[in-house]
Parts: C-alpha cells; sequence; structure tokens
C-alpha cells in the first residue's frame, strides 16, 4: 500500500543507510524495539501481546528487508508491519479473550506511574502523572484505530501522510481518528479544570 | 446566561456539545485538534490571544500528551532493557554460500578418491612385499654342495634299512622288493 505512493510525492528518502540497517537484526533491535513495543502496548492495551508482536514484527522485517524499495523511512515501515500484526491478532480469538479480562491485567498507565520522573517537584511529579493516567484513560475510550492513529501522530510524531502510508487509510479517515481521539482526550484531560 | 459568558466546561448542561462551543464562542474539536497538529489558522491563533481559557486548556491538554510521551518511552525502554534482545537465528550451514558449496563438495569428493586410492594402492605395495617380521625371522636356505650330497646318502641308507627290514613280510607274500626298488629321489639344489 505505501509502495503505490510515489516516495517524492510523500517525502520520504530511500537511501542505502536503511538497507543496511534492516541487515543487522541486532541493530534493528536495539533502535526500533522500545518504539515498537510501546505503539503496540498502547495500541492494544496488553504489554504481554505486544511483547510478541514486537518480535513479530522485527523478525518479519528482517526476513522480508528484500522487500523493502526504500520508499519509505524503515521507522514507518516498522509501524506498518506492526499494525498489520495487530490487526491479525485482533480477528483471533486469543485477542477477543484478552480483551476480556484486560481489566484485570496489569495496567500499562499502572507500570509507567512507578517509574522515576524527571519532574522538579513532587507535585509536579504527581500532576505530570494524573496527566499521562487521564490520556490513558481517554485511549481506553477509543478503537483500536483510532488509538493506533493518536498514538502515531502525537507520540511517534508522524504526520498525517505517513500515517496514511503506514495504515494504508485515506487522509481524510485519518483526520477523522484523530479527531476523535483528540476529542476524548479533551473531554478527559480538558474538562478537569474550569 | 450569555453567549460569550457560556461556560465551556459545563458539562451538566450541554455534556461537551459542538454545538455548545460553538455558542460559547471558544475552539470547536475540529480546531482543536488542528491546534495540536500544528495546523492551526489565523482565526485560531487570534482566538487564542484573547481567549485565556482556550489557552490554558490547550496547554493543559498538550503538556498531558507530552507527560503521557515521556512516561510511556520511560516504560517502553525499561521493558526493552529487562529482555533479552532478538538474535540473529542463522541456520547451521548459512555459513555454506553457494560457490564455497561447490568448492567444499569437490574437496569432500577428491578427499574420498584420495582415500581411496592410497588405501588401494597401499595394499598392492604391502602384498608384493614380504612381511618384516616374516622376513626377519625365516632365514633364507643357503644350498652347499656337501650338505646336499651327505643328505642324498643318508636317504640312500635310510632307503636300504628299510628294505632289508621289509625283505622277510614281503616275500612272506610273494613279493620281490628287490626288482622293484627305486632309490630316494636326490635332493634338488635350493636356489637362491
Amino acid at each position: 500500500m505505501q509502495l503505490a505512493l510515489n516516495p517524492a510525492m510523500i517525502g520520504c528518502v530511500p537511501g542505502n543507510a536503511a538497507l543496511s540497517e534492516l541487515d543487522d537484526i541486532e541493530s534493528l533491535d536495539r533502535v526500533h524495539r522500545a518504539r515498537i513495543l510501546r505503539f503496540v502496548s498502547f495500541s492494544t492495551g496488553d504489554p504481554d501481546l505486544a511483547e510478541t508482536i514486537t518480535q513479530d514484527c522485527l523478525l518479519k522485517a528482517y526476513n522480508g528487508r528484500a522487500s523493502f524499495r526504500g520508499d519509505c523511512s524503515v521507522s514507518t515501515w516498522l509501524t506498518h508491519i506492526a499494525i498489520n500484526l495487530i490487526r491479525d491478532h485482533q480477528r483471533t480469538r486469543k485477542f477477543q479473550f484478552w480483551r476480556g479480562v484486560q481489566k484485570t491485567a496489569a495496567d500499562v498507565s499502572e507500570m509507567s506511574s512507578l517509574l522515576p520522573s524527571h519532574e522538579s517537584s513532587p507535585e509536579s511529579q504527581l500532576l505530570s502523572r494524573e496527566r499521562a493516567a487521564q490520556v490513558t484513560a481517554a485511549l481506553d475510550t477509543l478503537s483500536v484505530n483510532q488509538r493506533s492513529v493518536f498514538l502515531m501522530r502525537f507520540i511517534e510524531e508522524m504526520d498525517v501522510q505517513e500515517i496514511s502510508q503506514a495504515t494504508g487509510m485515506q487522509i481524510n479517515t485519518v483526520k477523522t481518528h484523530l479527531h476523535r481521539a483528540v476529542k476524548a482526550v479533551r473531554l478527559k484531560v480538558g474538562g478537569g479544570a474550569a | 446566561m450569555s453567549r460569550w459568558g457560556d461556560n465551556l466546561y459545563d458539562r451538566t448542561r450541554l455534556p461537551h456539545g459542538e454545538s455548545d462551543r460553538r455558542l460559547s464562542g471558544h475552539l470547536t474539536d475540529e480546531q482543536f485538534t488542528d491546534l495540536l497538529l500544528g495546523e492551526s489558522s489565523h482565526s485560531i491563533s487570534e482566538h487564542l490571544k484573547v481567549c485565556a481559557e482556550c489557552r490554558e486548556e490547550a496547554e493543559r491538554v498538550s503538556g498531558a500528551i507530552g507527560s503521557f510521551e515521556r512516561k510511556s518511552r520511560l516504560w517502553a525502554e525499561c521493558e526493552t532493557a529487562s529482555r533479552p534482545r532478538i538474535q540473529a537465528r542463522r541456520p547451521a550451514y548459512v555459513w555454506l554460500r553457494p560457490a564455497p558449496a561447490w568448492a567444499v563438495a569437490a574437496a569432500a569428493i577428491a578427499l574420498v578418491f584420495g582415500l581411496f586410492f592410497h588405501t588401494a594402492t597401499g595394499r598392492i605395495d604391502r602384498s608384493s612385499q614380504p612381511h618384516p617380521e616374516i622376513a626377519t625371522t625365516v632365514p633364507q636356505p643357503v644350498a652347499v654342495d656337501s650338505t646336499l650330497q651327505a643328505d642324498n646318502a643318508l636317504l640312500a641308507a635310510i632307503d636300504g634299512e628299510l628294505r632289508i627290514e621289509d625283505a622277510p613280510a614281503a616275500t612272506a607274500y610273494g613279493l620281490d622288493l628287490g626288482a622293484r626298488a627305486v632309490p630316494s629321489k636326490p635332493a634338488r639344489k635350493v636356489l637362491n
């Protein structure tokens, strides 16, 4: 799907660096694993499933590196693979089962709140954690597609065209998902004051 | 309540309704999204200059997303660091590239044939030569004329003795040993 687009039009720069990056799976793992894990974890809400998908994603990229034509960045290509793997898991009964027990599973936001923060004061740390938890709670109300699009735009800092490229959605569809996601976040975070 | 004084966050009256925000004159969800996406128009910028409420809300939401980004990044980095990295799973035969594979196969065939021929020629050589142990323990016979003559004389004497001893029995059966007596075959000369 992203291969059908003109690289010059979408701003993707093919290069030998990307190809050599894909040749070393350990380098691929070191550079991209944390990013993919975060994206999949908050898209699915299941850290264990995210670990499996991340592993599959990196192995799939490494094994299929010959098919990478450099039409986009390695990062975008990996995100595209991860999205396809998430969709595959969505179709399985296992994913449905884990969605059912998701409420009792360890929450990603709870784990993140245990981490040390670089905020200056305890009050700032508490406020930061509360806001992060509010965003997580807002994401829980969204569909997987809306969550993925939100994460790609605001966490992965991909632009709308890159998201369209990675997901195979039309740009207008991407924007619609973004509007709904921002509306949910605004409702959770922005509605707390005033 | 006047149009401008309508509370944007009074969700008991109009819960997060779009028309509520339009009527209030604050940023709509679409405008707010465009603002977060960095695609704000001139009218949005102008509104933020005069509306502290929308400005504060925008800062709060973008700050929350930033906090979420930092927390989630830290979490992912810790998760990644605590788990083993992917190792390249290369099959055992991967070092055998096509060209070296042919070379290795040719070398193996040559080695097998070499061993075969080496073993075969070794057997031929060994069969054509006397065993060294036998060659050293079995002395070669040495032929001497005097010895041969002595041996022949001894054999002739033995033949004579036998004829004398067997004569009475032979005559009892009516045989004449003297007419059939054949002297023992003399020993041949052994050549080296």
